[in-house]
């Protein structure tokens, strides 16, 4: 869970090029680079491969799989899969639900994260590497393990069967990763740079707000990403809170359509395609803010 | 250090919030809400587009014809959500009226023995469902107080049965020369030989450990066709012990074996699902594909051949069961309707909706069906009910055993274990879980 943060992470140090004057490269070197280039593109059409299959087994018929397999390309294009899917799915309500739930989270989640990290990392409190391992043990526990406590703490508060319960469960849950992530990040912040606003006659909040938060702006917005497809993705706890159809979210919509001894693949392929593409165009747009936020964050 | 104080007074907080939180929880049983009094919650999983779905969305409607003044939510969710959630789901305070569940001891039992599902036996004789479910349809839908099938009270109600067939390319067939459909053992090996020597695969098989479900059956087909009832159900219920080292384990095992080595089920098994298999017949790469109804449908809008249906040749036994479940909650409010529901998808109109769309009614008429290949399914279905001659599926008995089983299937396919290892293992497994299972 933790790679695809590092990598992202490591972005937001200024990298320098190792070499800046240009000298002509010997032949040997070109080949050398040429070879690379097609080792990265074939690497690239290995990670783009299962994305295209399922585009072309989204839009061909039932028969057309059944008959030529799903490596073949199709006969003809058709739209019965995506029919089927949203004639047996109600998908705009998912689709709400998913949306409403992972963006809530996302936000939430950071934060809260935000706040408790500030504590932690900058107040420096006693025994906050203690409170640091219990925050990521919250993370680390199997889903399984804490299903009955969540289930009745939905129940409860009059939250089971609502979006609520998962956007709390997860609030928590992402937060208490964000808290672990952002204090170790905060510990970072030369000391100078807060005292020197101390002087000035900042207050906590200030220093917070006007020094701390706008440092930490491309970690945070990694972890918003991470959190909206994180949570996007969840499945075991949403299916266990949301039993009623009209706030499912779109990954458990996705699994009504699989039997015991059949699977409409077709149909499946459809709606995992209509189910990826929310995730797909918010991580598109964010890419380009987050590259904005990360150059912001290095002339610093 | 004010810090430290704020950082306690959290602490603090937080745990009178969650202590709180939790007390609720347990004592918030007393306003167990009844609430849901005009609402008539059904909870299942069948996709709207098969034999089942098609004929409870008639039940549906007879229901609300004859119950005017209910409202009926109708709910569709998914197989896998049962099974996780069930549980959860039945010992929480909101719970539906009527739900669909899945058989067998780890789960259908596991519900009733923990009272969370309503005995149905006065019903049952009642309304005289034990004439509509009867024999090994109804053996899955009993458990006694372990939650251990076979016998004890009736738990659910069936509306439909599966069994495991041989579906036949008819042109793969007869381009091998064959005409007939065997009627032993012996002659269907010979048949086969034919089909190896044409080049063909004779049958479509698979062995992945996740969903590769064809090698399984195909080996529990062949120590169903040499067993009698009373071996089954030894095995199946927790009975009398099971010797596996001795027939029909044994010479089935053997005989499955036999059928690797010859190349009757195909190369390369270990890393195919079900679904892959299935391609791989309707592509017309091999002769015949081991499988149940549940396919029915697909081969039947999907196959651009000829083809038919038989059950394993000179088999004394085949494998099959009754199929889902409805169970009353027993935390149910509207448990008269739950009843009248159950009613009514046993009715004749719904029975012969589910038919007529291929699927296994047990109180249907097949007289009715028009197509012939339909008819003809749930004849055979109807025959070896009547025969008694059902023999489940092999990972029912005790917890654990359809991983168990698959990944020795999935071993033996790659000839890394021979029949003899395997029974030793399963011996052990399952006397093991028989430990655990019959206190």
């Amino acid at each position: 869970m933790s790679i695809p943060s590092d990598t992202a992470l490591s972005r937001s140090r200024p990298v320098r090029p190792a070499e800046k004057r240009r000298r002509r490269r010997t032949p040997r070197e070109q080949l050398t680079r040429w070879g690379v280039l097609a080792v990265v593109g074939l690497m690239a059409l290995a990670t783009a491969l299962p994305f295209l299959l399922l585009v072309v087994n989204a839009f061909r018929s039932g028969t057309d799989y059944s008959t030529h397999g799903p490596l073949s390309w199709p006969e003809a294009w058709t739209l019965e899969s995506v029919r089927g899917y949203l004639g047996r799915v109600d998908y705009p309500v998912a689709l709400w639900n998913s949306i409403l739930i992972s963006s809530v989270v996302a936000v939430v989640g950071v934060v809260l994260g935000l706040l408790a990290a500030y504590s932690i990392g900058v107040g420096r409190v006693r025994g906050g590497g203690g409170l640091l391992a219990v925050l990521l043990l919250a993370t680390m526990l199997p889903q399984e393990a804490l299903i009955y406590p969540l289930f009745y703490g939905a129940q409860a508060t009059g939250t089971l069967n609502t979006v609520w319960s998962v956007i709390i469960v997860f609030s928590v849950l992402q937060g208490a990763f964000a808290t672990y992530l952002l204090s170790s990040v905060m510990a970072t912040v030369p000391v100078e740079l807060l005292e020197a606003a101390r002087l000035d006659g900042a207050n906590r909040r200030q220093i917070l707000v006007r020094i701390v938060a706008p440092l930490l702006r491309p970690t945070m917005g990694v972890l918003v990403v991470f959190f909206f497809i994180w949570t996007w993705n969840e499945f075991y706890i949403p299916l266990v809170l949301l039993s009623d159809p009209a706030s499912q979210t779109v990954p458990i919509a996705l699994s009504t359509l699989r039997g015991q001894y059949s699977i409409d693949i077709t149909v499946l392929n459809a709606g995992s395609l209509l189910s990826l593409l929310p995730t797909l165009v918010f991580f598109v747009i964010f890419q380009r803010t987050l590259s904005r936020g990360v150059t912001a964050g290095a002339v610093k | 250090m004010r810090s430290t104080r704020r950082l306690r007074t959290g602490v603090v907080a937080v745990t009178v919030l969650g202590l709180s939180g939790f007390l609720a929880a347990c004592g918030g049983d007393s306003e167990a809400g009844d609430n849901s009094g005009d609402t008539f919650t059904i909870v299942q999983y069948e996709d709207p587009t098969t034999a089942q779905g098609q004929g409870w969305a008639k039940a549906v409607e007879i229901f609300k014809e004859d119950h005017p003044d209910v409202t009926v939510d109708f709910q569709q969710t998914s197989f896998d959500a049962v099974r996780q959630n069930a549980k959860i789901l039945l010992a929480g305070n909101d719970v539906p009226d009527v739900i669909e569940f899945n058989k067998g001891n780890a789960d259908g039992g596991q519900l009733a023995a923990q009272g969370l599902l309503e005995p149905l036996t006065d019903e049952v004789s009642e309304r005289g469902w034990d004439e509509k479910v009867t024999g090994p349809m109804a053996a899955f839908a009993r458990y006694d107080e372990n939650g251990n099938a076979g016998e004890g009270e009736w738990y659910g109600i069936p509306n439909f049965g599966e069994y495991v067939m041989f579906y036949y390319n008819k042109d793969v067939f007869e381009k091998a020369g064959i005409t007939e459909i065997p009627t032993d053992l012996d002659g269907f090996e010979a048949m086969m030989d034919k089909l190896l020597a044409q080049g063909v695969t004779p049958i479509s098989s698979s062995a992945s450990t996740s969903q590769g479900f064809n090698q399984m059956w195909v080996w529990y087909s062949l120590v169903s066709a040499l067993a009698d009832r009373d071996q089954i159900d030894d095995f199946m219920f927790l009975r009398d012990d099971v010797d596996f080292s001795a027939d029909p384990w044994a010479e089935g095992t053997e005989t499955f074996a036999q059928w690797i080595d010859k190349g009757y089920v195909g190369k390369n098994l270990g890393g195919l699902s079900y679904e892959q298999a299935t391609v791989n017949f309707l592509r017309g790469n091999t002769a015949m594909l081991i499988w149940n109804n549940g396919e029915f449908a697909r081969i039947t809008k999907d196959a651009s051949f000829d083809w038919g249906t038989f059950t394993m040749p000179g088999a004394n036994l085949v494998m099959g069961s009754s199929g889902h479940l409805w169970g009353v909650p027993a935390k149910s409010d509207n448990k008269d309707l739950a009843y009248d529901w159950i009613e009514t998808t046993l009715s004749p109109e719904v029975q012969n909706v589910i038919g007529k769309n291929g699927g296994l009614p047990l109180a249907g008429d097949p007289s009715q069906i028009d197509d012939e290949r339909v008819r003809a399914l749930s004849e055979r279905f109807n025959e070896l009910v009547d025969q008694d001659a059902i023999s489940y599926y092999p990972d029912y008995p005790v917890p654990g055993f359809l991983d168990f089983i698959q990944s020795n299937m999935q071993a033996m396919s790659n000839q890394n274990e021979n029949a003899s290892e395997y029974l030793e293992k399963l011996q052990a497994f399952y006397d093991e879980g028989k430990e655990s299972q019959v206190p």
